[in-house]
């Protein structure tokens, strides 16, 4: 034998002769006392369901349905995420005091201990670009960049003071959407699909649907974190194959597919009653899934097959990637039971570098181009009956400064705005939503809040809400401590509840 | 001297007790004394004692009531009980040393000022604490029973009286009832400032009017509401709950229109202004009362069948079903769901293969609250059927093959809150539909249009 191993081998020798009956008994009564104690007080559970009877339907499958833990108000939430960060003042804000002092330089008590992320040296104020008006029954401001979306301005709930600490895309929209900057944690639709699981067997719970590219962050922002993979949020595509890697390869059947998905769950059938192991369940049932997806997917993500009016409703562009296909997709994924649909459009960075970034050109074909999906989407939900039992949230990852930007000191041809975390406007609509209702306010040049100012995390705790969990107690077991969503943050905005 | 004064009235919540704590004594000894002989000359001493510290205890609530400003009628009560008290502790002192009375039974004397100390303490209490003090915890079912519900903590309105609302009866009033009225009342005047009429509001405080009319943000009402929570002169007092923002623009509004009385709010933005005030209907969807668990084995043979069987929460035994994953589910597979029948609150149905036939055995599910049954072939020809089911709510019917001469069927199910037939049978018949007015804003048939406007090509 090679002296080497043989040494190994007398080594392990020696440690297993270390641990006598005796020694185990002697060293570990208490630690056996502990575990015995543990399990009889039940202290030490966290995060787990109240019904066994619906855990173990979760061991076998882990994505089956759960009860929530309050009576939810909504079943689904559909997210519509503007990448890049949306111009509040040229949508929602309305500030007429700005547009006095349009073109003035920006008093220093506005730049004192303020960073901003391209705006250098002293700019000027920027009035905007948009006309108000007051719309609906409530009277709530809308710019005329958004002349469709008027009209469905009472069903929604305006949160008009947004705040978040982050003033760079990429760690703002992981605050957005993780609770946190950095990286390493679920997202928003992987702790409801979590916690709820997904209705639909032949779909994803959680459908991610992106238009214009992806967002800065990454694909962290729909990640599932330390939560297991399957949480994760499954990104569709609106043009080619909706899913990638789904469709069978080249020359194999569908029943070939079958024969070999078969074969696969055969052998991890037979491992499962040897080891008795959870995992291999959960694995045999991702392959199923993935069978059944390969129908049901493309049917879902085939709009051509809608009636006429509905896409001239929505504005849809079959078999091109587009914000409206997406909007009349999530219509499509929520009626079929997908649990979260979370939509990232992206071209909002209104930095005023370019045409297409400057807030009186680019900006407003941006707004065009949302604009009537969105407004569809609320009354094709409503019509459907769907409108109650599902919550819609507007926003980006911050908002834009009331100040011209100059980038690097100097004066730009085109008109735009800084990043601006202070205060922004964002809304949601829906179930459990009070129609018409605003809260929060901005100063009169929309600068800082005045009052009623909520956090990313107060947005995420009562998204939680309405979904039936509270945000304090759904936790998830990791590293040896219970992590949150919303860390030790956030409040529920009862102000725009119903 | 003043302070003095001044101070002899503010010892009266304490010194009251010492008469309490005297009589008491005294009147445990009085019963104890009917077994065992006690000492006469020990009951003598605690009576005397007791009248003494009463006395005092009156004066000092004379000085207290005529300099804290509380009003004759809100201390009357008191103030009857306490002299009550008083006498008869000196009644019961000279019956006891035979002076006076000596064939009326000591009992008799005993008795009644011991009713009298009670009602004497709990009017007193009642003007510390507050008339509901002592009923505040008790169940609000139990309060409502008796006819006692406090006041809302939130005013509340109901949209469809928003025309018809006045100033000052039906949104003011009610803000300043809740927040300001319990300082800046008859009985407890601070800063000389009454608000618990209109009248005493345009008269002010002891540093003249609180409005401005001709300039409202001047108005000593406006002021001290908006200054920082922080400051002194902040009201309420910091410690006290706050305005909430929407009351504030109420409150401001109002001082800005001149602070009107019975004036209707004639604003263009009334609605805006009020909407946050709209009651809202907080009644939960599905039954309140408590329910047996449903048997474990018919849960697992309708999730053998592959539908979804959830309770509405974690901790509720009302059940929701749906059949989104068993598209074949057909009209004689309703039987299978009769075993948890009782259970089930929403039923989801939809895109299965159920046709009219389902609805004739729907009613045995009498706790139904929410029935799908879009993307199906129900026509409507027995939904008459359906009026058993008292809970029902919301009924969906989108793309189905609903038709219009069933409508009537609809109009009776007059507990269903909700109808959606968007794009069934009915919506494609004919164009449009009049419905009855008080249908409307049940019946949704939706066929949304947007029209295409300028903009919707325009490239900047």
């Amino acid at each position: 034998m090679d002296p080497l191993l043989k040494l190994l081998e007398e080594y392990k020798t020696n440690r297993a002769q270390d641990n006598s009956r005796r020694h185990f008994l002697h060293n570990c009564t208490l630690g056996l006392g502990g575990i015995a104690l543990g399990s009889m007080l039940q202290g030490c559970k966290t995060g787990e369901n109240a019904n066994p009877w619906y855990d173990a339907q979760r061991a076998l499958n882990p994505l089956a349905t759960l009860p929530p833990p309050f009576s939810p108000k909504v079943k689904s939430v559909i997210y519509l995420h503007m990448v890049g960060a949306p111009s509040q003042l040229e949508m929602f804000d309305y500030k007429p005091e700005l547009q006095k002092l349009h073109n003035q330089p920006c008093p220093d008590s506005l730049l004192e201990g303020k960073k901003f992320a391209f705006i250098r040296g002293r700019p000027t104020m920027l009035g905007s670009q948009a006309e108000f008006v007051r719309a609906g029954q409530s009277g709530n401001w809308v710019s005329n960049y958004l002349p469709h979306f008027q009209k469905v301005v009472d069903e929604v709930a305006f949160l008009k003071a947004v705040k978040t600490d982050q003033f760079n895309h990429g760690p703002a929209q992981l605050l957005m959407h993780t609770g946190t900057p950095r990286f390493g944690r679920p997202s928003l639709g992987s702790w409801v699909t979590y916690g709820l699981g997904s209705e639909n067997q032949n779909l994803p719970g959680f459908v991610v649907l992106s238009s214009g590219g992806t967002p800065d962050a990454g694909k962290s922002v729909w990640g599932s974190g330390f939560l297991p993979s399957v949480y994760q949020g499954v990104q569709c595509r609106s043009k080619g194959d909706p899913v990638l890697y789904l469709k069978d390869p080249n020359g194999v059947s569908r029943n070939l597919k079958k024969d070999i998905i078969d074969a696969i769950n055969d052998i991890n059938f037979k491992t499962f009653a040897q080891q008795k192991d959870p995992e291999i369940l959960t694995r045999i049932n991702q392959y199923e899934m993935a069978y059944r997806m390969q129908i049901t997917v493309p049917e879902v993500m085939d709009i051509s097959t809608e009636p006429e009016y509905i896409k001239e409703l929505y504005g849809v562009e079959p078999g091109k990637e587009s914000f409206a296909n997406n909007c009349l997709l999530a219509r499509k994924m929520v009626e079929e039971g997908v649990r979260f649909v979370q939509l990232y459009d992206w071209g909002w960075d209104s930095h005023g570098t370019d045409h297409s970034t400057a807030v009186d050109l680019g900006l407003r074909n941006k707004c065009r181009e949302i604009d009537r999906p969105i407004t569809a989407l609320l009354l094709d939900l409503k019509q459907r009956g769907l409108l109650d039992e599902t919550l819609i949230v507007w926003g980006g990852e911050f908002g834009r400064t009331p100040m011209q930007e100059t980038r690097e000191g100097k004066t730009m041809k085109y008109k735009g705005r800084d990043h601006h975390g202070e205060a922004f406007t964002m809304w949601m609509a829906g179930g459990g939503i009070k129609k018409g209702a605003v809260h929060g306010a901005t100063d009169p040049i929309g600068y800082q809040s005045i009052s009623g100012s909520v956090s990313v995390h107060d947005i995420q705790a009562t998204i939680l809400h309405l979904l039936g969990f509270d945000h304090e107690s759904f936790t998830y077991d990791f590293q040896g401590r219970p992590f949150r969503l919303t860390d030790v943050h956030g409040g529920i905005i009862n102000e725009i509840l119903a | 001297m003043e302070v003095l004064v001044e101070l002899f009235g503010r010892i009266h919540p304490l010194v009251v007790h010492l008469p309490i704590g005297f009589i008491l004594m005294g009147l445990l000894l009085l019963v104890y004394e009917q077994k065992v002989k006690a000492n006469q000359k020990v009951l003598q001493f605690l009576f005397f004692w007791s009248g003494i510290s009463a006395l005092i205890a009156v004066f000092s609530g004379l000085v207290h009531y005529n300099l804290e400003g509380y009003s004759f009628e809100s201390v009357q009560l008191h103030l009857f009980f306490s002299l009550l008290t008083t006498l008869l502790c000196w009644l019961l002192y000279f019956r006891l040393l035979n002076k006076f009375l000596p064939t009326t039974k000591v009992s008799f004397f005993g008795g009644t000022l011991f009713i009298a100390l009670l009602l004497a303490g709990h009017f007193g209490g009642n003007l510390t604490h507050g008339d509901d003090y002592l009923v505040e915890p008790l169940p609000q079912a139990f309060k409502e029973r008796l006819g006692w519900s406090s006041a809302p903590k939130q005013i509340e309105i109901d949209p469809s009286q928003i025309e018809i609302l006045v100033w000052y009866d039906d949104l003011i009033n009610p803000l300043l009832q809740q927040k300001c009225v319990s300082c800046h009342n008859p009985k407890k005047t601070k800063g000389g400032l009454q608000l618990h009429q209109y009248e005493a509001i345009l008269k002010g405080g002891e540093h003249g009017e609180i409005i401005n009319f001709s300039n409202p943000e001047k108005s000593a009402f406006w002021q001290r509401t908006h200054l920082p929570l922080t400051h002194k002169k902040h009201m309420p007092p910091s410690s006290k709950t706050q305005f909430s923002q929407v009351e504030m623009t109420l409150l401001e509004t109002w001082v800005k229109e001149g602070a009107p009385k019975n004036d209707l709010l004639a604003l263009n933005n009334a609605r805006a202004l009020l909407m946050p005030f709209f009651k809202s209907n907080e009644e939960s969807l599905y039954p309140e009362e408590e329910l047996q668990a449903p048997a474990s084995t018919a849960l697992k043979s309708l999730l053998d069948f592959n539908l979804i069987v959830l309770p509405v929460n974690q901790n509720s035994n009302w059940l929701e079903i749906s059949a989104v994953n068993q598209p074949a589910f057909a009209d004689q597979d309703l039987e299978k769901l009769l075993p948890l029948a009782e259970h089930i609150v929403v039923l989801d149905l939809s895109k299965t293969q159920v046709s009219d036939a389902v609805l004739t055995k729907l009613q045995n599910f009498p706790n139904l609250v929410v029935l799908k049954l879009d993307y199906t072939a129900v026509t409507g020809a027995n939904f008459e059927l359906l009026q058993p089911l008292e809970r029902l709510t919301f009924l969906h019917l989108t793309h189905t093959l609903f038709e219009s001469s069933y409508l009537e069927k609809l109009y009776a199910l007059s507990n269903v809150k909700e109808i959606y037939l968007f794009n069934s049978k009915l919506s494609q018949d004919s164009a449009s539909i009049n419905l009855p007015e008080a249908q409307e804003k049940r019946i949704l048939i939706g066929n949304f249009k947007l029209p295409k406007i300028a903009s919707d090509e325009a490239v900047y």
